[in-house]
């Protein structure tokens, strides 16, 4: 019971040799049973002879109940698979036949008294026998009222979801019923802490089967399905493919529904996907509301009982957004390059409920060339309760969020619903003017028909090997190693490919990870236990998916210093930091050198040192910077900081620094290319302002900050924090010490992404248009007089493109473009890359000086 | 007012002005005006200040004899015990009778600055109302301060929600943006809120600089004031083409900052650079020039 170190010891004095003795347990009488971990028998090698043999013969354990409808619970079944997730020491256990009370075998737990082997220093020890729970049982997770460090729980619990059963054997539910037919709702879910493992199995009632999937805890599923108990028993099975979590079931008959669904499931469920009713009284809805009025509504509208409107991705389109009267009435017009992704979206506002409605995109066509339905993405974009910053507390909003996967779904009254589809040009397609249509169907009225003109340019946009866009990431491969049953393995490494897959056709080229190990021991200088195994797996991907380096690695200096010092690891931003001895450098520079070594010897890319991760400007967090800093770069390699070197407090670290990592585009351009060019430095930007910090928002302002931005700036890389990151349950952003960061992941573990990830691409996108013409005036500079003419006139437009940037240290919400102005500027370069590209399909063909003179 | 309020120095100072601003279009316009600092001792002793002080000085002013004068001397190692490295401020509590500012359109006042330093940092001073119901007040960063110079705030109350119950604002600095011993001084003249008695736009200006040919509407953000709840006021909005009108659409005009479609279905759209302004009751209002480009869903040319 590991929350407050506690556990429960019983001697079993009772025992006598050749019977059997019962043991009944009573747990109510536990204290602090919350998250019973491991189970254990041991005995004293002091209460026995040298020499002395005992063996005990354990049958099944279980547990009950004592309202006598459930089933027992197995915690282990005695038999040779069970034994063998038993851990002994100093004896051996078994399954064995030859003493038997229920089932064929039970557990035997062999011990040969020896009090002279056993640990060095206690020969007379302590045999014994344990095994985990994870695949066991979970007597009680810990409330929401128990977390006491003032900040809001991982996750919001009730009673019911405090009460989890777990185990990876089949389970029957049983319940003795008035004979009949039941709806039955299971509550799947674990209310505490189980990181690195993937939940996978079966509910089945009858020929109904439901699979539930998720990784990790602190989140919930909801399952209903029908039960016949015609025979008066309510059977629920349960088939882990690694682990089942249940909660609890609840069985009603249809004649209760309303009640059921009133008094039960509801206030449960907004407990556990939203707020304690305590809780919620502290908390504050501030929707940003419009002022403007509604637009006529056509006719045709009013009948139908919905409407349909456009605004641009970029632009958010809450619950309640009223659109403009020209956003009514829509056709979708947008055009793309080859290989390029390009998203579509529109808006459905009912005036009354729907109970579903379907959404179909017809193939484009161009001629007789054809991009297929099949390949467009369609989502419906989820609204989230966030809060207005990542650590605020008890003030929400409902924001667009999460672009879900589609599925027919409801319709509220009066509610906004967008869809976001994503067309994925082939790299083979032909340039054109394609037509098609998005059909949207409410059920019980008329479907409604959206033109969709999507052009393709005969354009290969071009990655500018000079930029790296980049991203913080929390790698599935890391749980992959921590996972104990292979399908969690299995889920994990999957994880990580879509990941991957999901981060190179978003642009991304280089993501962030760490390298750490405890400090060297006494006897072992210049030694480290760092896991290079799971590194040459990650470099492995990352050669797979041709990721660009260096590479940010992040290295235990606190732990070291912690060493060294004596003292607590330093709280973020290095509070309570004091400077350490010369040891602690010494070792630093160690420990760097050391993996320095292995990376050489491994083959792999260039590495930045992380060592601190954003100190402050206290004066000694700055001694302690300047001290870590000089013992990384003693090691020759390369320093990484996370601090705006424009904030003078820094100025110290300044000789130190190889790389800036800063949040805002600070410093200026200007600056920037005037320290490169005056000596070896790089600036690198983490704009977490539009990436998760924030209510997911910013997405006209992260497309800026990743596109015409990025351009504008002097900076060489865009790695903001984070592709994904699960603080408590990862689909109520209203819990834990901090909101949910950024994208999502469905059951199966495939990324789900948020609109803000999508104008992270875009912005890509923007960039590569701009240098895809950069490269096409360079080599037209050196053309005749009309090809000249025509990169003068790019030039002009994309002198006139950087001129309308309204240049900021942070592009969020203020002055910044109009969402469609940013595709028009990249309508005005890919104009000017058509013109150049055409003029070098009909460009003369040089001849030389013989053949010009003999053709005269 | 009760007469030891600590703003009772403005009991008597609700009044309606003439208001003169440096744009034609709000010349002459009727406002009304509650001053909420008028840089006087008695004023400045309003404020309680930490690691800082708070007085009335003459050494810069703008509108009145005596300035608001906000002296910090920037010391890393004194302030409060966990964070030497502080945020010297000025906080002026606002009398619950005096806390509604929901009917008001702006806050006003200008800020000169001087240092020790030769230049200032991103963000030399910050500014916050204090919201009552809420965790979160309103903060902004006043990056725009020069040393040397007057910068003049108008601070658009309406996009502030809460404003009816304001209960206090701030000013500060975050010393971890200074260096040790940097001195800086702030003069700030006369905090005033004001409202428009009678339907005026007080500023216009394009959402975007350029657009395509294929765009179905311009629009313009304005920002209107004088108008009454669920009334409006009907303003013209005309684009000119070389100097030639090409397109008039009459819309309603609504209290506060909105965006206003001009729908551009009428016209024939043409690449070029068009100026579009808004006349109101004879008034006339610039929004700005846009630039027109081809449209990329022309299957005949780019």
């Amino acid at each position: 019971m590991p929350d407050r170190n506690h556990s429960f010891h019983l001697p079993l004095k009772q025992l006598t040799i050749g019977k059997w003795i019962d043991f009944k347990i009573p747990l109510n009488e536990l204290t602090n049973r919350a998250h019973c971990t491991e189970i254990g028998f041991h005995l004293s090698e002091s209460e026995y002879k040298d020499g002395d043999v005992v063996d005990f013969w354990i049958s099944q354990i279980v547990l009950t109940r004592s309202n006598g409808k459930t089933s027992p619970l197995v915690l282990d079944d005695a038999s040779a698979v069970s034994a063998k997730k038993w851990s002994p020491a100093e004896a051996s256990c078994t399954a064995d036949s030859t003493h038997v009370k229920s089932g064929k075998t039970s557990l035997r737990l062999h011990v040969d008294i020896n009090w002279k082997t056993g640990e060095l220093k206690y020969p007379i020890g302590w045999p014994r026998m344990s095994r985990s729970m994870p695949d066991g049982c979970t007597v009680r997770d810990k409330s929401y009222t128990e977390y006491d460090d003032g900040k809001p729980p991982p996750v919001w619990t009730c009673p019911l979801s405090q009460d989890a059963v777990v185990s990876d054997q089949p389970s029957e539910f049983s319940a003795r019923v008035k004979p009949g037919k039941y709806n039955a709702w299971v509550l799947c879910g674990l209310s505490n802490s189980r990181g690195s493992q993937f939940y996978d199995f079966d509910i089945v009632s009858g020929s109904e089967k439901q699979r539930i999937q998720f990784e990790n805890s602190f989140q919930y599923r909801h399952v209903f399905l029908k039960v016949d108990a015609s025979d008066g028993k309510a059977k629920i099975n349960f088939t882990p493919h690694s682990l089942f979590a249940i909660c609890g079931v609840v069985l009603w008959q249809d004649i209760d529904t309303g009640i059921v669904q009133k008094e039960i499931i509801a206030p449960i469920r907004q407990i556990t996907d939203f707020l304690p009713p305590d809780e919620l009284k502290k908390w504050t809805l501030d929707q940003p509301l419009d002022t403007h009025p509604w637009p006529k509504i056509p006719t045709k509208d009013n009948d139908n009982g919905y409407l349909i409107f456009q605004k641009h991705w970029a632009e958010c389109v809450y619950p309640n957004t009223i659109p403009h009267n020209g956003e009514l009435d829509p056709e979708i017009q947008t055009f793309a390059s080859l290989g390029e992704y390009e998203p579509l979206t529109f808006t459905i506002h009912p005036f009354r409920s729907f109970p579903s409605v379907t959404v179909k995109i017809s193939d484009l066509k161009c001629g007789k060339n054809v991009i297929s339905a099949s390949t467009i993405d369609i989502r419906r974009v989820r609204y989230l309760n966030a809060r207005p910053n990542y650590t605020t507390l008890h003030v929400y909003r409902v924001v667009p969020d999460v672009l879900m996967p589609y599925e027919p779904s409801p319709l509220v009254s009066d509610e906004n619903t967008t869809f976001w589809l994503t067309v994925h040009v082939p790299d083979n397609a032909k340039p054109g003017f394609y037509k098609g249509a998005v059909t949207v169907s409410p059920d019980g009225t008329a479907p409604a028909t959206i033109p969709v003109t999507f052009r393709v340019l005969p354009i290969r946009l071009k990655e500018d090997p000079d930029k790296i866009f980049g991203i913080y990431y929390h790698d599935p491969l890391d749980s992959w190693q921590r996972a104990v049953d292979e399908p969690s393995k299995a889920y994990y490494l999957q994880k990580s490919e879509w990941e991957l897959q999901d981060m190179v056709a978003h642009g991304t080229r280089n993501v962030t990870t760490g390298l750490w190990g405890p400090p060297e021991k006494p006897d072992k200088p210049g030694v480290f236990d760092i896991n290079f195994d799971l590194m040459e797996k990650k470099i492995a991907a990352w050669r797979r998916y041709n990721f660009k380096p260096p590479i940010v690695v992040g290295i235990n200096a606190e732990g070291i210093y912690a060493k060294r010092s004596g003292k607590d690891h330093p709280g973020s931003h290095l509070k309570g930091i004091s400077k350490p001895p010369p040891e602690y450098g010494q070792e630093l520079t160690r420990m760097c050198r050391f993996i320095e070594a292995e990376r050489i010897k491994r083959g792999w890319p260039e590495f930045l040192y992380y060592p601190v991760d954003e100190p402050s400007v206290q004066p000694d967090a700055i001694a302690f910077m300047v001290d870590t800093l000089k013992a990384v770069q003693a090691a020759g390699v390369k320093t990484y900081v996370t601090a705006d070197p424009s904030n003078e407090g820094f100025a110290p670290l300044k000789p130190y620094v190889d790389v800036w990592c800063t949040q805002p585009y600070l410093p200026s351009r200007e600056i920037i290319l005037a320290d490169k060019a005056a000596r070896k430095v790089d600036y690198w930007c983490y704009p977490n302002h539009v990436n998760g910090e924030n209510d997911h928002t910013p997405v006209n302002g992260a497309r800026m900050t990743y596109g015409f931005g990025f351009w504008r700036s002097g900076f060489t890389t865009l790695i903001p924090w984070i592709y994904r990151a699960d603080v408590g349950n990862p689909w109520n952003y209203l819990d834990g010490s901090a909101m949910d960061f950024f994208n999502r992941t469905e059951d199966d573990g495939r990324p789900i992404p948020v609109a803000m990830w999508e104008a992270y691409r875009e912005g890509y996108d923007d960039y590569r248009y701009v240098y895809t013409l950069q490269t096409l005036i360079t080599k037209a500079k050196t053309g005749n007089a009309k090809i000249r003419q025509l990169a003068d006139d790019a030039e002009a437009d994309l002198k006139y493109i950087w001129n309308q940037i309204r240049v900021q240290p942070k592009y969020k919400y203020d002055d910044l473009w109009a969402p469609r102005e940013a595709d028009v500027y990249r309508w005005m370069v890919a104009s000017h890359i058509l013109k150049l590209q055409d003029s070098e399909t009909h460009r003369p063909k040089s001849r030389s000086f013989f053949r010009r003179w003999f053709s005269r | 007012m009760s007469s030891n309020s600590p703003l009772s120095i403005f009991a008597t100072l609700l009044t309606i002005t003439l208001f003169v601003a440096d744009k034609p279009a709000f010349s002459q316009t009727a406002m009304e005006t509650l001053v909420i600092d008028d840089g006087t001792e008695l004023a400045a002793k309003k404020w309680v200040v930490a690691e800082a002080t708070a007085t009335s000085d003459s050494k810069h002013i703008k509108t009145a004899k005596t300035a608001l004068h906000f002296h910090i001397n920037v010391d890393w190692k004194d302030g409060e015990k966990n964070y030497p490295i502080g945020w010297p401020r000025l906080n002026i509590r606002v009398p619950p009778d005096m806390q509604n500012w929901s009917n008001f359109d702006y806050l006003l006042f200008s800020i000169f600055v001087e240092s020790s330093r030769t230049n200032l940092p991103a963000t030399p001073l910050g500014f916050s109302l204090y919201l009552s119901g809420k965790k979160q007040g309103f903060n902004r960063p006043f990056t725009e301060l020069q040393i040397g110079k007057w910068t003049d705030y108008k601070i658009p109350l309406r996009e502030i929600v809460n404003t009816n119950a304001c209960t206090g604002m701030q000013f500060h600095i975050s010393e971890s943006n200074y260096r040790d011993g940097d001195i800086l001084d702030f003069w700030i003249d006369s905090i005033v809120l004001t409202r428009y008695l009678e339907p005026v736009i007080t500023e216009a200006k394009l959402t975007e600089q350029t657009i395509t040919a294929d765009a179905r509407f311009v629009e313009v953000e304005a920002m209107a004031f004088g108008i009454e709840k669920t009334k409006h006021a009907v303003a013209e909005f005309i684009l000119t083409l070389n100097d030639k009108p090409v397109l008039t659409e009459t819309l309603p005009l609504i209290q506060g900052r909105n965006i206003y479609q001009v729908p551009l279905s009428k016209m024939k759209r043409i690449p070029g650079n068009y100026n579009i302004k808004i006349t109101h009751n004879g008034k006339t209002t610039v929004a700005g020039c846009i630039r027109m480009i081809g449209s990329p869903y022309q299957e005949d040319k780019q």
